[in-house]
Formats: structure tokens, C-alpha cells, sequence
């Protein structure tokens, strides 16, 4: 099951990573590896750990213990982060499509995908709290970095709204990006994700999805 | 990487650094107290050199330790390396202050001023806010580990600076004595018994100060968490791996 | 890849000054106190007004560099920006990206500020002073992106300014000596060696300040 050519496909790869923050472990050693293209949900309780968790895997974080190596950039992203207050919707964009050296082109899709061709030109500090979600999956799509790990992105939505994350993250899949999502909702994506993990306590563990060994 | 208590104990200061620096310093009492004679122009003031010169000395000892410690924490040293970055410049702050003060008192005796703008009087100056705001960095709340990669930081780039703020300030305006050691001419304008005494009392502050920083690191080392010095707790299983369309 | 990272950040970091206007709200009024209270307070003849005006020109603008770090880091951080930063720009990019903005910022402070001080103080700016502000604001403005990013979450405007003023003790010399000194070509030496010290080490550290 282990036999898989890890270096084409692997986006992440963490290696008994832990996190502590003075003396309290957050994160006990966890060892995980993603692979391009997949959905992992994270669930968990309130404090359990799941921020921590894609911090680390984000990079955002170094680990206490352990190694962390990733294909390329990773992006942490949560309702409502990515955007300075007094940007335009269309120079958020804009700002993650240049820092990660895409072409031009890929703006106006990823505006379209997040339903914010209407708003491109509204400041982000005008924005609705889900309209602000949208925005976050505006910025996953149009930087389509090798790794994406939205906490909470369903935070805030409506039923449309949510169809747009089920429909980015599909997306971002397509292009080949990682998706690791935390969340409450179980059934936040429409296609059954290729793993499920469970954060309690700050010990990682999978909880039986087809993916996950 | 964990530490028994004992590793620690192994390693908490010994008397006998206390007992050499207790020895030098009574020496440097008696030779620049007692034996070394007054100076024939600036009289009993002069002898606030035995204390003036040995602590602006220790103090850039102690800075050199902050920066060597300082790189050694951004390059991914433990928790000790730390603890002597503080140390030093606790002890670095605390000798930059007694020599200007002290070296205040003395040239107010000896010139009848408080102050000069000299450039080695405006770098030591600078020297003392540049580390008082590197234990300000220190003193920030948060997560011990980015703190000390803070300070770390501030003790690199307050230690690079000197020699230029010290060039500036020496450009602009040099009206102090020259140095009294380091002087082109090959035998030192100084009485021998007066080298003497002073040798000595750089030799009694180099002790003392490394007495204190070895305390103070095992103060420091004590205070931190026992778990911080831990690995984390092990929890050894197969990876967990995320892979394509097998659901 | 560099260069464009760095275009970017300059360019949305000019594109949320001039929404905000925070800085050009600010900056330009407290140098004009500055040197307003210093010409009453200082009460000196119009000859020595002017030979001082250089020196506080510099430690004005070296003042307002306070507020202007806050744009490094904090108000990335208040507006949770800051993690898209260090996540998708290279660390070097990001300190370069920061210091070009505040660069251009301070020059713009300085450049009002020389303007006032002919008006206020009969201060004299021959090009060579101008030359060394030009070229002391790169460095000036990489220690100002450290420090802002050291402290960036932790408010401290003293402790900051404390950093800031001791940093920008060189260029605070050498520039205003430059314009009211002769020999202005040796200052202007000791500026690049300044430059040089700042950028370097700055390049070398700064990933560690990216780090959580």
C-alpha cells in the first residue's frame, strides 16, 4: 500500500512534526504525506489541534520536533485573511497571482469561479463576511499553489456560497493543487474527500476514509 | 534535546571560577588601591581607570558573546546558547553603564566635565541603548522560541552597527585622550606597577563577569520549563497518507 | 521571479498608501511641528537655525519612520495579511519588496521636510546633501524593515524608536554633515559602507523573522 513513486506525486511531506508552544505540545509528532491533487478534510473539536495542523503543513509554522519538506509554496487561508482591508478584490487577486508568478490570465477565471467579477472593484473592508469567504477562494485559486489548507472555509456562507467552495476546491484539484480543509461539516464537499483525518487532543489520527492508511 | 536534571546539575557553575574571581579581585583591590602609585597630574582620581577600563572591556567581551550566541540561535542552537546570549548582555549592560558613570565621575574630576562628544563616549552610549533594546526584545511576551529568534536578530544587527556608528561619531568630532594601551609608540605611557594593577583588574572583571554569566545561564536554564528542554513525547506509527481517488 | 515579487509587493504596498492615506495624513504634519518647535524652542540666529536644520531634518524623519513600520508587518498583521506575504514571496523579496516602499516613503518625508526647513529655517541643500539622503534611505530603510518586523506584533512604539534612532545614528552624521560640512565625499563613503552593513545583514536574518 506504502508502494507509491513519492517523488512525482508527493506535494508534503511531514516527518514526525510536532508543535509546542512554550511548554504546552499542541501537536504531538505527526507523520503525514499528501499528495498532489487530493481533498483531506480535518476535522476535530474546538482547540483540538486542527490550526496547528495546517499551519505546520503550511509552513507557517516550524515544527518542534521532526522535518517538514513540500513540493512548493503552501497556503494558509482563512475567512477573511489575504487581503489588506483597503485593496480592491481585483488587486488581492492580483497581489497572489504576481507573488506566485502566474500569467495574467489566470485572473479572470479565478474571479469568475469565486463569483467576484461583480465585486472587483469593491474594497475588501466593504465586503460581506461571506463575501469575504468567496474572496479566500478567489486568492486559492488564482495563486493554485502545489498546497492549500483553508480553515474553516465554509464559515459564513450561504448555500450559493458554499457551492463555490465545493466548486474551488474541485478546481484547485483539477490543477493539481493539495487541498487540506478543516471543518466542522462533514459533508462540506459534494465528492467524498480522498482522506479524512481526526485532530483530538493534538494527536492526529485518520478516521477510516479510503485514502488514508 | 531533553536533559536529565542530573546533566544539569553536572553543569551548574563551579566554585572554582567563584574562588579565582574572588582572589583577582582582592588583588586588584590591594594593587589599585594600595600599591599602584597616584598619578602625578590627575592625582587619587586616576585609579578610577582600575575600574573605568577593565569594565568597558568586559562589556565588548560580552557583546562579542551576545553576537557568537546570537548567530548560533538563528542557526538553530538550543536553549543554553539563548540563556548565554541573555547572560551576556545582562552583564554587557550592566558594564557599559558603570564605565560611562563611572567614567563620568572621572573626567568631571580630572577635565571638570560630566560629558564630552568624544566618538568612543558616543559609541559606548550607543552600545548601551542598542543592547537595553535587546533585552527590551527579550522582555516581549510570547512563545519563548520566537523570542529568542527575535533578540537573536537584534543582537546580530546591533553588533554590526557599532564599528560604523563608531566611525561616524569618530569622523565627526575626536577630541578624547588617545588610547592609553593600543598606542602606535612600542612602550605604553603608563608606570609598570600601573599596568600591573590594571592587568590585574581586567583580570578580575574577565572572571567575575564569566562567574556571572555562568549563574545566570543556570538561573536561566532552571527557570525555563523542565519540558522545553524535552523532545516530544514520541509517538511512533506508520504515516498517514493522503492519496488519490481510492475512495 | 525576484524582481517581480518584489515589484508587486512595492506596488500594492504604494496602492494601500494611497487608499489609506495613512502615511501622507501623518508624516508630513509631524515634520512640520518638528521644525516648527524646534525654530521657537531653539531660539538661535538665522545663520546657526540653518546649520542645525540638516542634522534635524534627519532625526525628524528618522522619527517618523516609527509609524511608518508599522506598515512592515502590524498592519499586515491587523488586516490578516501577513501569512500570504511570507507564504508566497521569497524571504528576500519580501525584505526588499518592504524596504523599497518605506525607502520611498522616507525620501518623499525627507524631500518635504528639506523643502520646509528652506522656508522655516534658511536651511541650504547643496546637491551633494541631497545625494547622501538618496543614498543613506536604502539602508535606513532595511534596519527600519527589521526592526519593524522584530516588533511588529507587539506595539512597543518606544522600544522601536529607541532601535530605530541608535541604527540610524550613521546616516543622521553622515547626512547632515554632508550638507554643512566640507569633504562631503568621505561621508558619502561612510554611507554605502552603512548601506552595505545594513543590507547584508539584514538579507541574512530576515528568513529568520519569518518563522513562527
Amino acid at each position: 500500500m506504502v508502494a507509491i513513486s513519492y517523488d512525482a506525486t508527493l506535494v508534503l511531506d511531514l516527518a514526525a512534526a510536532g508543535a509546542r508552544f512554550g511548554s504546552r505540545t499542541v501537536l504531538h509528532p505527526v507523520s503525514l504525506r499528501v499528495q498532489r491533487a487530493t481533498t483531506c478534510l480535518v476535522h476535530g473539536a474546538n482547540g483540538s489541534g486542527k490550526t496547528t495542523l495546517l499551519r505546520l503543513c503550511a509552513g507557517l509554522l516550524s515544527p518542534t520536533g521532526g522535518e517538514r519538506w513540500a513540493s512548493g509554496p503552501s497556503l494558509y487561508l482563512r475567512p477573511g485573511s489575504g487581503a489588506r482591508r483597503r485593496q480592491t478584490v481585483e488587486e488581492a487577486l492580483e497581489t497572489a497571482r504576481t507573488l506566485s508568478g502566474h500569467g495574467r490570465a489566470r485572473l479572470g477565471p479565478a474571479l469568475e469561479a469565486a463569483m467576484l467579477s461583480p465585486l472587483r472593484k469593491r474594497r475588501v473592508e466593504t465586503l460581506s463576511s461571506g463575501q469575504r469567504s468567496r474572496l479566500v477562494i478567489g486568492i486559492a485559486l488564482v495563486a493554485a499553489p502545489a498546497l492549500v489548507c483553508l480553515d474553516e472555509p465554509s464559515a459564513h456562507l450561504d448555500d450559493e456560497g458554499l457551492s463555490i467552495v465545493r466548486a474551488g476546491v474541485r478546481q484547485l484539484a483539477a490543477v493539481g493543487t493539495a487541498v487540506l480543509i478543516a471543518t466542522h461539516d462533514r459533508d462540506l464537499l459534494a465528492d467524498r474527500p480522498d482522506a479524512r483525518l481526526l485532530v483530538s487532543d493534538g494527536a492526529v489520527t485518520d478516521i477510516g476514509c479510503s485514502g488514508v492508511r | 534535546m531533553a536533559e536529565s536534571a542530573q546533566e544539569r546539575a553536572g553543569r551548574a557553575p563551579r566554585p572554582v571560577l567563584g574562588l579565582l574571581a574572588t582572589v583577582a579581585v582582592v588583588a586588584a583591590l590591594v594593587l589599585g588601591l594600595v600599591v599602584a602609585p597616584a598619578e602625578a597630574i590627575q592625582g587619587q582620581a586616576q585609579r578610577l581607570m582600575y575600574v573605568h577600563v577593565p569594565a568597558a572591556w568586559t562589556a565588548f567581551c560580552a557583546f562579542a558573546v551576545v553576537l557568537g550566541c546570537s548567530v548560533a540561535v538563528l542557526m538553530g542552537r538550543s536553549r543554553r546558547w539563548d540563556a548565554h546570549a541573555q547572560a551576556a548582555a545582562e552583564l554587557g549592560v550592566g558594564m557599559t553603564a558603570l564605565a560611562i558613570v563611572e567614567g563620568s565621575i572621572w573626567g568631571h574630576s580630572v577635565w571638570g566635565v560630566w560629558w564630552t562628544w568624544d566618538a568612543r563616549l558616543v559609541t559606548t552610549a550607543v552600545l548601551l541603548l542598542l543592547y537595553l533594546g535587546y533585552l527590551g526584545v527579550r522582555g516581549l511576551p510570547g512563545d519563548s522560541r520566537r523570542v529568542s529568534r527575535r533578540a537573536a536578530v537584534v543582537g546580530v544587527v546591533s553588533f554590526v552597527q557599532v564599528p560604523v556608528v563608531h566611525f561616524s561619531v569618530l569622523w565627526w568630532r575626536t577630541l578624547h585622550q588617545p588610547p592609553t594601551l593600543v598606542s602606535p609608540s612600542s612602550s605604553p605611557p603608563i608606570a609598570p606597577m600601573m599596568l600591573a594593577a590594571l592587568l590585574v583588574s581586567v583580570l578580575a572583571f574577565m572572571l567575575a563577569g564569566a562567574w556571572f554569566v555562568r549563574r545566570r545561564v543556570a538561573q536561566l536554564v532552571d527557570d525555563s520549563p523542565a519540558e522545553e528542554m524535552a523532545a516530544v513525547p514520541g509517538r511512533a506509527s506508520s504515516p498517514l497518507i493522503v492519496t488519490r481517488g481510492s475512495s | 521571479m525576484f524582481w517581480r515579487q518584489v515589484s508587486a509587493l512595492v506596488r500594492r504596498d504604494l496602492a494601500v498608501e494611497a487608499a489609506t492615506r495613512e502615511a501622507l495624513a501623518t508624516v508630513p504634519p509631524l515634520i512640520l511641528a518638528g521644525l516648527l518647535l524646534a525654530g521657537i524652542g531653539f531660539e538661535l540666529p538665522p545663520a546657526e537655525l540653518a546649520a542645525v536644520a540638516p542634522g534635524l531634518l534627519w532625526l525628524l524623519v528618522l522619527t517618523a519612520a516609527v509609524p511608518l513600520a508599522r506598515g512592515v508587518l502590524a498592519a499586515e498583521r491587523d488586516d490578516d495579511a501577513w501569512d500570504l506575504l511570507r507564504s508566497l514571496a521569497q524571504p528576500a523579496a519580501l525584505l526588499t519588496g518592504k524596504a523599497t516602499s518605506l525607502c520611498l516613503q522616507m525620501l518623499i518625508a525627507w524631500g518635504f521636510g528639506a523643502a520646509l526647513a528652506v522656508a522655516l529655517l534658511g536651511a541650504r541643500w547643496p546637491p551633494v546633501a541631497v545625494l547622501a539622503a538618496v543614498l543613506a534611505m536604502p539602508g535606513v530603510a532595511t534596519n527600519v524593515t527589521v526592526f519593524g518586523a522584530v516588533l511588529g506584533e507587539h506595539g512597543r512604539p518606544a522600544l522601536l524608536t529607541t532601535l530605530i534612532l541608535t541604527a540610524g545614528l550613521p546616516a543622521l552624521v553622515a547626512g547632515s554633515q554632508a550638507a554643512v560640512s566640507e569633504g562631503a565625499e568621505a561621508w558619502l563613503v561612510l554611507i554605502a559602507v552603512y548601506d552595505v552593513v545594513a543590507i547584508v545583514t539584514a538579507w541574512a536574518i530576515f528568513p529568520a523573522l519569518l518563522e513562527e
